[in-house]
């Protein structure tokens, strides 16, 4: 199968969906001809489809979502752009008790299918204001969707899936993986909502992780298996809504898991599934749930202190043997 | 208002502090990694 990277993989979605539906537009800060957006998702659209469709929006962040949740309501397929995930917070009045209340306030009668797309993360030497991830503050909003692909694979398909649904979705990306490539078929294709996958199959013990954890996790996998223990990989894609299934299928097969995300440890991704892993599934553990996460700080600017911050191989390893 | 040599004079001794200060950074070692838990609380 052919290869592509993360970026060109969102980029095809977008164009495929734009094609197919005459409803679906872009709007963000310069996504347009002049820049193809800060991490160049949205480059050679404007191109395609117009300023219309690709339409470079004024830096306020609030008025993106805005604009987007009463396009929505009238019957278009917003896709939005926030450059950073960091910014969210200033649209968050707008996601949070406008976009995500919509169809429940109006009894059903209205709905919001808005997409918004942004990218979380450390690693580039960006500091607090540009790196952190934020998914967890989505995922305590009843009537959003979380999602989290960590190939280009299931970018694509769960951007398609995103696009064409009935409501909000906070679709969260990672500065990281923009550059990495991965098979991803020519034909039309989605990834469904809430079905977690199987990124490698193990025996020993659970990893659950996602955006750029899973390759991490995935490497410590390798270098786990070289030493007799068998890890088995579980990536949900959708935070909300989460696959308990499927992370419970993996712990009765395995009896011990570690949960890894990238998030500030209190109250995060990696919170709620050891819950869920604890209330659902304590019987068939064989030992402590482990988490691997950001300790609560800002994320710092220093290379140094930032590689100190963001959970890592080692820490992943570790975690492991402290169980198996 | 300010005048030109008044402006220059600034400029000259802010450049002086900037250059002095990415002297110190560049010279100063690495923090300590522990240090990134450090300041989050007053």
């Amino acid at each position: 199968m052919r290869k592509i990277t993360y970026r060109e993989a969102l980029r095809e979605a977008l164009r495929e969906e734009m094609r197919r539906d005459s409803s679906v537009f872009l709007l963000g800060e310069d996504i347009g001809k002049y820049w193809g957006g800060a991490f160049k998702v949205t480059e050679g659209l404007a191109e395609e489809f117009g300023d219309e469709r690709v339409r470079d929006t004024p830096i306020s962040e609030s008025t993106i979502i805005g604009t987007a949740i009463g396009a929505a309501i009238t019957g278009m397929r917003p896709v939005a752009e926030i450059m950073f995930g960091d910014l969210t917070a200033l649209a968050m009045d707008q996601i949070a008790n406008q976009a995500a209340k919509i169809h429940y306030m109006f009894g059903g009668q209205a709905k919001c299918p808005i997409v918004i797309r942004t990218p979380f993360g450390a690693g580039v030497n960006i500091a607090a204001h540009h790196s952190q991830s934020l998914e967890a503050w989505f995922m305590h909003v009843p009537g959003l969707y979380v999602a989290v692909p960590s190939t280009p694979y299931d970018a694509k398909g769960l951007l398609k899936t995103a696009i064409r649904g009935s409501n909000p979705v906070m679709f969260c990306e990672h500065k990281l993986l923009y550059p990495l490539e991965g098979e991803v078929p020519e034909e039309d294709y989605t990834v469904p909502f809430g079905v977690a996958d199987i990124k490698r199959e193990g025996e020993d013990v659970t990893i659950v992780a996602t955006l750029y954890m899973v390759h991490k996790a995935l490497s410590a996998a390798e270098k786990l298996e070289k030493e007799g223990i068998s890890v088995e990989v579980v990536d949900p894609r959708t935070l909300v809504p989460l696959d308990k299934q499927g992370i419970i299928s993996s712990v009765k097969k395995t009896g011990r898991i570690v949960v890894v995300s990238e998030d500030c440890k209190t109250a995060g991704v990696t919170a709620e599934i050891a819950a869920i892993v604890a209330e659902e599934a304590l019987d068939y553990l064989d030992a402590p749930i482990k988490r691997v996460a950001e300790p609560d700080t800002p994320i710092p600017f220093s290379p140094t202190l930032e590689q100190y911050v963001i959970p890592n191989e080692e820490a992943i390893i570790k975690a492991v043997k402290e169980i198996v | 208002m300010l005048t030109e040599t008044e402006i220059a004079k600034i400029e000259k001794e802010l450049s002086a502090k900037i250059d002095e200060a990415v002297k110190f950074a560049m010279e100063s070692p690495y923090p300590a990694p522990e240090e990134a838990l450090e300041d989050v609380y007053a």
